[in-house]
């Protein structure tokens, strides 16, 4: 009994850490609207610890994956100077998927996975769906 | 049953990804030593001025730490580490000034400094991201002949269906005034405030001139989504005996250049083109997988397997290396699933066009073909010149770039320091065969009259440069035709742009 109850211990532990979805699917939104785009954005930036994300309004709506990258600048001090990036930078990756409990957005490189709360989304039907 | 949850607990928190326990060897009153370095790890996060919340590790510190971590880490990963001065961390009392000693002062052959690319920033303003593709603003991009007044900008190129084509705003076009503040003499924050909108929705007057107009007209531009459209113009032009495909191409910054470049690709392979012109001229470069991904498609089989461009850290981070060969798949998994198998041309010869405003991965391009033989031939004038690069780092809220690696071609070159030049004869460095004209803003990217593809195109016909018809010696029939400047693209955001 008492490893059982370890186990049980040790297994809640590890679910309290990540989520674990089941079957997740790429998923599409099911509408453009920005309450949507709201939600998706304040992961998003939580997640590349920023306070300033552009994602477009139809984010999600044609693809499951959201490809995110640092924005080219230009700083005052360097006035002519455009800040290049770093050439090897891969850009930041989100996934739209779907599992039994709902819409979660999974950022590739951690793995960190959110549920998105009131998001309606639908499986991708078609591969090219979900590049 | 408490007592095993207890026990269970430290096991627990630390499956959730929390730090061991490390000893902490920070001692704040260790005193510089010339030539001995802690590792940088011991002062980082040690802040002047401590950034509070979660998202934070930043502890209690001094400038001395801030300077410490500088030093320490700019002995572990600039290129040329042991070229650093060795400047005790006590003697500057403001970071960003510290960091700015922390650089080669070796110049290259033309006496001039090696390192062009040393810079901080704050961390808030570089933290700054876009969904891949898609910025805000108006959709056109402009030249910049002059950003101190008298200012002058001239459009270059505006992005398919965004406000600025959708009203008709052409390359050429001039910009007069914004919001009713003249663009040469008028307030900078007025003209910037309506240049850079922060935010979408916002409507800013535009009077323009459109090219050879004799009278100005007012635009009134919504700031909107625009997505970037990599490859600008795909053409095929017929010559006697030849078929030239005309590619301009704009940024290797986009994941969806890598797909657009791929269907350009098909689509001249399939119409047996035997030249290719590469209008790089606005290509201020972006991911080297894409950039490599090209190299392999221009050259074809014949490379498949060499190098593209190695990476090159310093020597204690050799194992940072990294190369990037001519490979028959694609490797960059961005607009396309990766093991995507690349249409290739196998050409001996390119003719590229270039400006100062094409760099890094565009000039990876160059030096990459040159590296295994193929022939480049270089019109427009000489490209920015960043063979470098690095993988920036915050502390303490600012984040330093410092030159940390180089890019070397299959032969080993790498010192294209400041850009490769169109010369007479190819050196196999720095100068590359070609022409010297500048842009020709009076005509359409991929007009065969536009003085940076025709001489291309002479060159093609006749292997040399026109000796004076479309020379950058000869006066210009219009003072746009030989135009230099600073090109402005996907730029909204932060910053001054005109003063």
């Amino acid at each position: 009994v008492k490893r059982l109850i370890l186990i049980s211990i040790y297994c809640t532990g590890l679910l309290g850490c990540q989520l674990q979805p089941q079957l997740s699917q790429p998923a599409l939104l099911t509408e453009q609207n920005s309450g949507n785009i709201k939600k998706i954005k304040i992961i998003i930036e939580q997640a590349l610890n920023s306070n300033n994300v552009f994602i477009s309004q139809s984010a999600f709506t044609q693809n499951s994956q959201l490809i995110v990258q640092l924005k080219e600048f230009y700083t005052v001090a360097r006035f002519n100077n455009p800040t290049f990036l770093s050439e090897l930078d891969k850009p930041d990756r989100f996934m739209l998927l779907k599992d039994n409990r709902g819409c979660l957005l999974r950022h590739e490189q951690s793995q960190r996975e959110w549920y998105l709360k009131g998001v309606n989304c639908v499986i991708a039907k078609k591969a090219e769906d979900t590049i | 049953m408490r007592f095993f949850v207890f026990l269970m607990m430290p096991f627990l928190l630390s499956a959730c990804g929390g730090d061991s326990y490390k000893s902490d060897p920070y001692n704040p009153n260790t005193k510089w030593q010339r030539g001995e370095f802690m590792p940088s790890s011991y002062y980082a996060n040690r802040c002047i001025n401590p950034r509070s919340g979660n998202d934070y590790q930043d502890l209690v510190g001094t400038y001395k730490d801030e300077n410490n971590w500088l030093r320490s880490w700019s002995h572990e990963t600039y290129l040329w580490y042991n070229e650093l001065p060795d400047i005790d961390p006590a003697l500057v009392e403001d970071s960003n000034e510290y960091f700015d000693l922390m650089k080669t002062s070796s110049t290259t052959s033309n006496g001039l400094p090696r390192d062009r690319f040393h810079y901080a920033q704050n961390t808030q303003e570089y933290n700054q991201y876009t969904q891949t593709g898609i910025s805000a603003g108006y959709g056109f991009n402009f030249m910049l002949l002059q950003s101190t007044p008298p200012r002058k900008a001239i459009i270059i190129y505006s992005e398919p269906n965004s406000p600025a084509s959708n009203n008709n705003i052409k390359r050429g076009t001039e910009i007069i005034s914004i919001d009713g503040q003249a663009l040469d003499y008028g307030n900078a924050d007025i003209l910037n405030a309506g240049l850079m909108p922060k935010k979408l929705g916002e409507y800013h007057s535009f009077e323009i001139k459109d090219l050879n107009a004799l009278s100005t007209r007012t635009v009134v531009l919504k700031s909107s989504e625009i997505v970037t459209v990599p490859v600008h113009t795909q053409k095929i032009i017929e010559r006697a005996d030849k078929k030239i495909g005309y590619l301009a191409f704009n940024t290797f910054f986009v994941a969806s250049a890598e797909k657009q470049l791929i269907d350009a690709i098909n689509y001249f392979k399939n119409n047996q083109i035997n030249e290719l012109v590469l209008d790089l001229r606005y290509n201020s470069g972006g991911y080297v997988s894409i950039s490599a991904d090209l190299g392999t498609m221009i050259a074809g089989n014949s490379a498949l397997g060499s190098v593209f461009t190695e990476i090159i850290f310093n020597d204690k981070l050799s194992n940072e290396d990294t190369t990037f060969r001519f490979s028959a798949i694609s490797s960059s998994n961005l607009s396309v699933p990766k093991g995507t198998v690349l249409p290739k041309l196998g050409l001996s010869k390119v003719y590229i066009l270039a400006t100062e405003n094409t760099a890094s991965a565009s000039e990876y391009l160059i030096n990459g073909l040159r590296g295994i033989g193929v022939e480049v031939i270089q019109i427009g004038t000489t490209t920015t010149g960043k063979p470098f690069g690095w993988q920036a780092k915050e502390n303490c809220g600012t984040t330093y770039s410092t030159i940390q690696f180089k890019g070397e071609n299959a032969k080993g070159y790498s010192d294209f320091v400041y850009g490769f030049i169109p010369s007479a004869v190819d050196n196999g460095a720095e100068n590359v065969r070609g022409c010297l004209v500048y842009d020709d803003l009076t005509k359409l990217l991929g007009d065969e009259s536009e003085h940076m593809l025709a001489n291309a195109l002479f060159f093609i016909d006749n292997n040399e440069c026109p000796v004076s018809a479309l020379n950058v010696n000869t006066k210009p029939s219009h003072p746009l035709s030989n135009a230099r400047g600073e090109v402005i693209s996907r730029f909204l955001g932060t910053g001054l742009l005109l003063q």
